[in-house]
């Protein structure tokens, strides 16, 4: 047992990263999705990069199988039982109209028609308490009646989140009559207020449950019958992993994994290096995605919405806080009917792709303007097996730069600078608009296009520091090796935190751990590491609507705690809203706890290639400054440990490129990943 | 069309610049909505953020409320006059909700700073929110049946509410002992004031990196392509005198009297003028509202026309005039009270959209549900705390050109307006809500069916409430287009006691209701597009199917024979009754 598989299943590559458990050495293996049966195309990965099953001691996989089911509204069909009076909840949402002007505004999709949504008679009060009881016998006749091709039940009833009883009892007729269902009660995934946010969760986790299931049990049963030995994961969306039995129950967590995933490699290298603060930013063909990394601990969303908050749906649960900007490489760059230079949010993809590809692209785009610039090698594209298209790349952005007076590569450096610009907001948004200070943090480019665009971006935030990680093009599942097995529990509650008792808190809090351990004991989520608890509270000042989310220690003594507490939250929102308030009331709206089994995990490094030796040359390159610098070209496999490059400069990879400005240096780091000090800040754009 | 190559600013500078205007804009709102104690701000989203130049001109706006398009710079303006340019020093906060100079009502109170770029003035910061109460003659200072401004609270114009930085403590004061929720009021305030501040940092930190004539230069250039944008959009409208009618019920005061709603759309090749010449004079009830209104809401019908959507700058609207004679419900004068100024919103922009829709058939729906069902309710909170709650009810929209109405949805004068959950809505306050659904058989039939609206039914858990109904759009019904018949119109009912009879209840303040009594309210529906007996049978059928219309309807206004057993489509049936229809 000496391998561990991280396996990235993308819509067009699989990804496989190996690492040898005895040498640390990584090995990485791309080959082509087969969106039809992905098991197929997980094992040719396997069977590409020549590991044997049996020698792999664990075995880590992210899916896009549940979030395929959902963009495709391909899922089960699905039924619902709600408290009666509400079984409209799913359809209205929460009645807002984001598109405001839009006369034709679309409301998100609807995942239960409103046949197969059924009420039952029961209801609880707020604090939980029982008005009216559940029936069995109306349950039953209900279940009874619903058609053979059902074959997933979501159960939300009003205010479970406080308490499951009449869920569970729902629950036990369901099981008892169709046990061929699968099965969601909403208390068993959240115990949070806010019934349409809830439903949606259950349903959600319903209408993606029984494809997930059985693609995950079957794929076990394959690996296992191929030798696979101990465990297999799958990451999830809160930048852990989970055991198959736990994605069984809870398949909906599955669901944006992939970027998660390296998120959790963003925050395995900088634990390494001694980093504390970073962001996470990864750059590929249609977008760029960045999340705040704080104190070693990725940034959690407070609301998450599948397909985006206009037309989405919302998920309760933990996701990392991950902004996306519509600026890819393939985004495409045009001049609007009134003059204006626009860049995206229309991307060519990766089919037709940039004009460059040659593949039938026809609109210039970021990745053409770059290489107009000279910041991608045409001649050097996936080390020399394609080379692009030059000439039609520059004649387009001719035809666009005249629409404004300027020349080819002129337009396209206001391309790169526009690009560049619309990240740097995005970064903006969850750094400085949240009070962080950019100066604090280090940016950690992957991705395609992270590498091309990561320095000028720093430098337009004042970021001193970027790194680009080894294997920067299979990131993801790089990132599945370094991540542990957690769980999420939430329980919503409210209350005075100067009228909380210490002992109290702590006592709850102790019995949510106990909950989430049962749980991950339950799953076989529990190993040979260490297990480890984050608490948190949402807090607000009495009054307020929105709380905020804060780590709260749990070595305090009773005593002092809510003290303690309280100071974290005065000087907590003097940061993040610029104001506080220390004499008035803070009140406490929910606990979270997260329990983090911890796996063991052995060094990695990326072993340089020391095979054909390129002669360095010299290429010119525009920088967003505006001036074309002769720039030394070296190639990232052949720089060893500790050599220091000194901008301007070029470091080539096979399909991205690391461009120096003078004044940046950069310096390759144990593991093989380049580290660059900014030299001078603020003229990205 | 090619833009101007002599520029200092390059094109992509322009396109940096602008985008980094609406995100300074972003970040005010989302600082303000996150901060703020009331849900009128943090859920309701009755804010408003923007960056103005000098003269109060919009760079960059961020409205929580889609009607909100004109009152920051009126609000500017009217500081500008009054104090001059001089007054203004940095650090210096003003406070303005005077109705006739800024439009809308006395709880929207508007914050702004000056913007100071090496010591000169550049621009202002505006954040303008939804108090819960400012005091006056009922909680949440505002009741159909008051008559003057002078009933409505607190009125403030341009006051001065930081000096340099430093909180005035007799405004603040005055504020606190005169709003029935000081804490709220103050809380929201500061937080309107902090999000100020955010702006005011973000536009100096623009103007120090691009350079002070780069970002007017580009401002320039970002109204041009604004305005050649909507100039494009208008082009598209066949030119012409087009007009249409609707009508408010009442003013509140004087039940059963209709208040006409007359609008006159004149389009000229590339310029749209709405003209409200003939609206209503303003009334006696609370409707009313300053001049300011006027213009809100016709550039929120212009811009769903022309630039939906596009971040808004002041360009948009160079294309559009607007005639408000002074003295109508939407351009009133003092005293006139305000109070509910915004039932005439949704109604208006419907009849400017009726007026359009012979010129533009397949680019306006037909009317919405036009008003919210308004209920508030006051009283005593589970921790003894006053409150004031009123929710956003939804309505069917209008059936489009090519599909039917959306269901219970806020209405076009609102936006992002969330609602507030039930579970939520009874952990705070005493209320038990027993119904909350879509109402069949509310959407006006049609070609394209009308969106459904929303039925509601609810307790109060306490005797120390009193609530205030305030239902608009019942006699106006939403109409339909084009051969589509009218939605249900919104309601109000009161059941005293268990089992007992449903009473409809429209306008009325001070209603005390015990536990055993229910209040039903009901979202009126969307109306039809098109001939209802050229609707898809099948699709008919589906509506039964999903409970949507009842097999009457079916049969009644679409001439659709359903077998109730099967569900399944008579179609021989079905083309004889149609015939006969």
């Amino acid at each position: 047992m000496s391998f561990r598989l991280g396996v990235d299943i993308g819509g067009t590559f699989t990804d496989l990263v190996a690492l040898d458990e005895t040498t640390g050495r990584v090995s990485r293996t791309k080959s082509l999705s087969t969106p039809r049966h992905l098991a197929k195309g997980v094992l040719s990965a396997i069977l590409k990069a020549g590991i044997p099953l049996n020698q792999a001691g664990m075995f880590v996989h992210g899916s896009t199988i549940a979030i395929n089911a959902l963009l495709q509204l391909d899922g089960a069909e699905t039924a619902l039982i709600t408290t009666r009076g509400f079984r409209d909840v799913l359809e209205m949402g929460r009645k807002n109209r984001p598109d405001m002007y839009n006369l034709f505004f679309k409301r998100p999709p609807v995942l239960v028609p409103r046949e197969r949504r059924f009420e039952v008679a029961e209801r609880l009060d707020a604090g939980g308490a029982v008005l009216s009881p559940v029936d069995p016998d109306e349950v039953e006749t209900l279940v009874a009646a619903l058609p053979p091709t059902v074959t997933a039940l979501a159960v939300c009833l009003l205010h479970s989140y406080t308490n499951p009883d009449h869920e569970r009892l729902v629950g036990s007729v369901v099981r008892n009559r169709r046990p061929d269902l699968y099965l969601s009660l909403s208390s068993d995934i959240s115990r949070e207020r806010q019934e349409y946010e809830r439903t949606s969760t259950a349903v959600l986790n319903a209408y993606v449950g029984p494809k997930v299931s059985s693609y995950l049990v079957d794929l076990r049963a394959d690996l296992t019958s191929r030798g696979l030995g101990e465990t297999m994961f799958i990451t999830q969306s809160n930048g852990g992993m989970m055991t198959i039995d736990m994605a069984v129950e809870q398949p909906l967590r599955t669901m944006e994994s992939g970027p998660a995933a390296g998120v959790i490699g963003t925050a395995y290298i900088c634990d390494q290096l001694g980093i504390s603060n970073a962001i996470a930013f990864d750059m590929g063909g249609t977008s760029a995605k960045a999340c705040v990394i704080e104190e070693g601990l990725p940034e959690m969303a407070s609301e998450f919405y599948f397909g985006g908050r206009v037309t989405g749906l919302p998920v309760q649960g933990s996701f990392l806080e991950i902004i996306e900007v519509g600026a890819g490489g393939g985004s495409i760059a045009y001049a609007d009917a009134t003059g204006g230079l626009r860049v995206g949010p229309q991307s060519a993809g990766s089919e037709p792709g940039p004009i460059c590809y040659g593949l039938g692209g026809t609109e210039p785009t970021v990745t053409d303007a770059n290489l107009l610039v000279g910041k991608i090698d045409g001649k050097y594209f996936l080390g020399g097996e394609m080379i692009l298209d030059s000439a039609s790349a520059e004649r387009a952005l001719d035809v666009l730069g005249q629409e404004f007076g300027q020349s080819a590569s002129e337009v396209a450096n206001g391309i790169i600078r526009i690009a560049n610009s619309m990240m740097s907001n995005a970064i903006r948004a969850v750094t400085v608009e949240k009070g962080r200070d950019p100066r604090d943090f280090t940016l950690v480019a992957y991705g395609g296009a992270g590498s091309l665009h990561a320095v000028a971006i720093a430098a337009e935030l004042q970021i001193p520091t970027v790194l680009i990680p080894a294997g920067a093009s299979t990131f993801a599942a790089f990132g599945m090796l370094t991540a542990d097995v957690s769980h999420d529990v939430a329980h919503t509650m409210l209350a005075r935190l100067d009228k909380v008792d210490g002992a109290e808190l702590a006592e709850n809090f102790a019995t949510l751990e106990q909950e989430a351990l049962k749980f991950l004991v339950l799953h076989g989520g529990v190993g040979s590491g260490p297990v480890r608890y984050i608490r948190k509270l949402d807090l607000r000042y009495l009054g307020q609507f929105h709380p905020l989310t804060l780590q709260v220690p749990a070595d305090e003594q009773p005593a002092e705690i809510a003290g303690r507490i309280s100071r974290l939250f005065h000087s907590a929102h003097l940061v993040r809203f610029g104001h506080n308030a220390p004499r008035e009331p803070v009140e406490i709206t929910a606990m979270r706890v997260t329990i983090v089994s911890e796996v063991p995990k052995p060094e990695a490094l990326s072993i340089e290639s020391p095979e054909k030796k390129l002669v360095g040359s010299t290429r010119r390159v525009l920088f967003e400054s505006g001036e074309w610098v002769d720039c030394a070209v070296y190639y990232r496999d052949q720089l060893k440990e500790g050599e220091i490059v000194l901008g301007p400069a070029i470091i080539q990879e096979t399909t991205t490129a690391l461009p120096l400005r003078a004044g940046d240096s950069a310096q390759v780091l144990r593991g093989g990943h380049v580290k660059i000090r900014i030299g001078s800040t603020g003229d990205a754009s | 069309m090619k833009s101007l190559t002599h520029r200092t600013v390059d094109a992509a500078t322009v396109e940096i610049i602008r985008h980094a205007l609406v995100a300074a804009a972003g970040e005010m709102m989302i600082n303000v909505k996150r901060a703020a104690y009331s849900p009128s701000i943090h859920q309701i989203q009755d804010v408003c953020v923007g960056l103005h130049d000098a003269d109060g001109e919009m760079l960059s706006c961020a409205p929580g409320l889609p009607m909100f398009l004109a009152d920051l710079g009126e609000c500017v303006r009217d500081g500008l006059r009054l104090h001059g340019r001089d007054a203004f020093k940095p650090g210096d906060v003003y406070l303005s909700n005077d109705p006739f100079t800024i439009g809308t009502h006395i709880n929207n109170v508007a914050t702004y700073m000056p913007v100071f770029v090496d010591g000169a003035l550049f621009g202002f910061s505006v954040v303008r929110g939804h108090m819960v109460d400012m005091g006056g003659a009922v909680p949440g200072s505002r009741s159909s049946k008051l008559t003057e401004i002078y009933q409505e609270g607190l009125r403030l114009r341009q006051v001065k509410f930081y000096d340099r930085g430093e909180p005035l403590d007799d405004i603040h004061r005055i504020i606190a002992d005169n709003s029935r929720t000081p804490e709220a009021v103050l809380g929201d305030l500061r937080a309107q004031v902090a999000a100020c501040r955010t702006g005011e940092r973000r536009l100096q930190g623009i103007i120090s990196k691009y350079g002070l004539e780069a970002v007017r230069e580009a401002v320039r250039e970002i109204m041009r392509q604004g305005e050649a944008l909507a100039r494009m959009a208008v082009l598209r409208i066949p030119d012409g005198v087009y007009s249409a009618e609707a009508f408010i019920d009442d003013d509140g005061i004087n039940l059963g009297k209709t208040v006409p709603i007359r609008v006159t759309v004149r389009v000229e090749v590339d310029e749209m003028t709405i003209d409200f010449s003939d609206y209503a004079e303003q009334v006696q009830g609370s409707i009313n509202s300053g001049p300011s209104a006027a213009v809100a809401i016709a550039r929120m019908a212009f811009k769903a026309l022309t630039t939906p959507h596009e971040p808004v700058n002041e360009g948009h609207f160079r294309p559009l005039h607007v005639i408000a004679p002074p003295g109508k419900v939407i351009s009133a004068k003092s005293p006139a009270a305000c109070g509910w100024w915004g039932h005439t919103t949704g109604t208006t922009l419907d009849a400017i959209y009726r007026a359009l829709a012979p010129a533009i058939p397949n680019e306006v729906p037909a009317a919405h549900f036009g008003a919210i069902p308004m209920c508030l309710i006051n009283g005593y909170d589970r921790q003894g705390r006053r409150f004031v709650y009123f929710e956003p009810v939804p309505g069917g929209h209008g059936g489009r050109p090519n599909e039917d109405g959306a269901s219970t949805t806020v209405g076009l004068h609102e936006g992002d307006t969330p609602d507030v959950p039930v579970e939520v809505q009874e952990m705070l306050f005493p209320i038990l809500v027993e119904e909350s659904s879509i109402d069949p058989d509310s959407g006006g039939p049609g070609l394209y069916r009308g969106g459904l609206g929303y039925r509601r039914v609810f307790r109060l858990l306490s005797d120390t409430i009193t609530i205030q109904l305030d239902v608009d759009r019942h006699f106006c019904e939403p109409w339909g287009l084009f051969g589509g018949k009218p939605g249900k119109p919104n309601r109000a009912y009161l059941q005293d006691r268990e089992g007992g009879e449903w009473k409809l209840v429209l306008k009325e303040d001070g209603l005390r209701v015990g536990p055993g009594a229910r209040i039903m309210l009901l979202g009126g529906g969307g109306g039809g597009w098109g001939d209802p007996l050229e609707r898809d049978p099948a699709q008919v059928s589906r509506d039964v199917r999903a409970g949507y219309i009842s097999l009457a309807s079916a049969v009644d206004d679409y001439g659709v024979e359903i077998d109730p057993q099967t569900m399944s489509v008579d179609n021989r049936a079905t083309l004889g009754r149609r015939a006969r229809l």
